[in-house]
């Protein structure tokens, strides 16, 4: 529906990330570039350990990077407070991780609406929001169940519900099928795709999957922290 | 859903835990409720503003030294002083050593005078002057032996070698309903063979502006006599007795000291056993756009309400003294549970600086737990 614009949404320029593990510095992101036109569905993939989610937490405001630049919906991230990144988060940025995405002793409902309990919306706009979000993954009938009396793939459609209440600009997953079957995971990649082309949403999703990375428009591959060319 | 319903939902996730550490809470402040409760009786033991009105003359050398019954008619003289009664601790005992209560030997006439607090009907009044081995007691005292006036009351003398038949004519109401038997000290001391000496006076005065100087008359005028006296106040009378328990206050405030602080830890143990759980869930809360600080409130949020509910039980608990009759319990020591305003406060701040403690330092730690590192399980 809405047009694909070619502005950039994210800019990263040289950036490096190192843990301090035993002592011991890790390189998980190596001198990265990267830009993501706004409407993208990129797929990000690698061996394990090349630094995936680490580049996916810096996007997302989670995490900051050593040095270098990180530019994203016109935010230099390294010079934004805490607070002021979490704000940011709860506006722009809607987050699936692979598991355990979910509060076990709120329903569904109660955890798509979480972050809306951070706006000034009221309850009735609010409920509304869920409804709506509920519906586009498909779980309208699932709304007060607790997320032990949903399957996995049920799990991450409530995740991709809460992901995209705030109505943010960009989704980022890490890995969102990485535990689920072939059919559920192909569910929950239909939806992502519909996200990005129905709604105008830019996805960066994590993948091992190759066929996975098919439903992207575009994949980038890391090693040993390099964005490969 | 509300950030109150999630506190709600959170709290309530491991029933028995919550239901434990609220129990817990609720016993370690019933018992500091009722601690500082009866140690604020007993350090001020006579709440009455009549009180203040009232001196103690009692011999300077020790409370079990007796004094001239001469003395009365000088401290009858001293200016300011309104009325003078004698006081004899008799100690007696009552058919059973067990069966304990106050009775003092005292001035039928006067008794009522200095003790306006403690009233009586005027024609029992009249019948207890008029009858030689009449007595009265306090209604708690009557009630307890289920006395009627003219019940024969026999008290067999513990410190006085002698046994004193007394007969029932009348019952005064105590304001703080102690157990209290008053006899005719012409009696007792007919009895001891005119020994005509007494252990204390009490005095009431005009006014409290002269109390100070009545205390000050009286003992000067027996200073350097052979038995020399010391007037105090009533409350400063009672305190000196409770003294002689010892450090009372140091160690009822050590036993507090010691429950509030092994509450502490429990509350503080279970918090953190109950926030370690949940790194993910904090994750997960700061990157869908949750504060720090709206997280810590959420988590103190949550141990304050449990450390509160806590107390709502233990001042439950404490209410439920009222129905038990303390002063039989324990034999007039403590004569009823009535905390005051200042207790309540402090029940319940303690309850809420346990809350905040417990919650803050877990809560503390897991945001500032990375969301990578809680995600990797690293913590
Ligand atoms: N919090 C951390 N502390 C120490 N080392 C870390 C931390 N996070 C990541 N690393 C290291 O950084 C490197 C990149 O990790 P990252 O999780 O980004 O890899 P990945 O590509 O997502 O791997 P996987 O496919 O297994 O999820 C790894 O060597 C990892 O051990
Ligand atoms: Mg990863």
């Amino acid at each position: 529906m809405t047009e694909r614009s070619h502005e950039p949404i994210v800019q990263v320029r040289n950036l490096r990330k190192t843990f301090v593990h035993g002592g011991e510095d890790v390189i998980a992101l190596d001198d990265v570039d990267l830009d993501v036109a706004a409407g993208e569905y990129v797929s990000l993939m690698g061996p394990s350990g090349s630094g995936k989610s680490t580049l996916l937490y810096i996007l997302a405001g989670i995490d900051r990077a050593t040095s270098g630049e990180c530019w994203v919906l016109d935010h230099n991230l390294s010079e934004l407070t805490e607070d002021e990144l979490s704000e940011w988060r709860n506006e722009h940025i809607g987050f699936i991780f692979q598991s355990f995405n979910l509060i076990p002793v709120l329903t569904a409902f109660e955890n798509v609406e979480m972050p809306l309990l951070l706006t000034g919306l009221s309850k009735r706009e609010r409920a509304e929001h869920v409804r709506t979000a509920l519906e586009i993954v498909g779980l309208a009938d699932r709304m007060s169940h607790y997320p032990r009396q949903l399957s996995g793939g049920q799990e991450q459609r409530v995740a991709i519900a809460r992901a995209l209440i705030t109505d943010p600009n960009m989704i980022l997953a890490d890995e969102p099928t990485g535990d689920l079957d072939a059919h559920s995971a192909e569910e929950v990649l239909t939806i992502l795709r519909k996200l990005n082309q129905d709604f105008g949403k830019t996805v960066i999703m994590v993948t091992h999957d190759p066929k996975a990375s098919t439903f992207a428009t575009i994949t980038h591959h890391l090693d040993k922290g390099k964005l490969l060319p | 859903m509300s950030f109150g319903r999630f506190i709600w939902r959170n709290a309530f996730r491991n029933k028995r835990r919550t239901g434990l550490t609220m129990l817990s809470i609720g016993f370690s402040l019933f018992l500091l409720m009722a601690l500082l409760t009866f140690m604020g009786q007993l350090l001020n033991p006579v709440s009455e503003a009549d009180s203040a009105l009232r001196l103690i003359v009692s011999p300077a050398t020790s409370l079990a030294d007796l004094m001239p019954i001469a003395y009365r008619d000088r401290i009858k003289r001293v200016p300011h002083v309104e009325h003078v009664t004698t006081l004899q601790w008799f100690n007696g005992i009552y058919k059973d050593p067990d069966y304990q209560f106050a009775n003092f030997a005292t001035d039928p006439e006067e008794i009522f005078e200095v003790y306006v607090d403690q009233e009586i009907g005027a024609r029992e009044k009249a019948a207890f002057i008029a009858e030689r081995r009449g007595t009265v007691a306090s209604t708690a005292l009557a009630n307890r032996f289920n006395w009627k006036v003219g019940d024969p009351i026999t008290l067999k003398g513990t410190i006085f070698p002698v046994d004193l038949d007394l007969v029932l004519v009348g019952t005064f109401t105590d304001p703080l309903s102690q157990e209290l038997l008053y006899f005719h000290y012409d009696y007792l001391n007919e009895a001891m063979d005119n020994l005509n000496l007494i252990g204390a006076f009490a005095v009431r005065g005009s006014s409290v502006d002269s109390i100070p100087g009545i205390a000050e008359a009286i003992d000067s005028q027996f200073r350097n006599s052979a038995s020399e006296t010391k007037t105090e106040t009533e409350k400063a009378f009672v305190l000196g007795f409770v003294s002689m328990l010892g450090n009372i206050q140091g160690i009822i405030a050590s036993i507090a000291g010691v429950v509030v602080f092994t509450m502490l830890l429990v509350a503080v143990s279970t918090m953190g056993m109950a926030v370690r759980e949940r790194a993910r869930e904090v994750a997960i809360l700061k990157t869908i756009g949750y504060s720090r600080s709206t997280i810590l409130a959420l988590v103190v949020g949550e141990a304050v309400f449990i450390a509160l509910v806590g107390a709502a039980l233990g001042v439950t608990l404490g209410e439920s003294l009222r129905l038990v009759d303390l002063n039989i319990m324990t034999q007039g020591f403590i004569t009823r549970y009535s905390p005051d305003p200042e207790t309540y406060a402090a029940v319940l701040g303690t309850g809420i600086g346990i809350g905040l403690i417990s919650g803050f330092f877990p809560a503390w730690h897991s945001v500032n737990l990375t969301v990578t590192s809680a995600m990797r399980g690293l913590h």
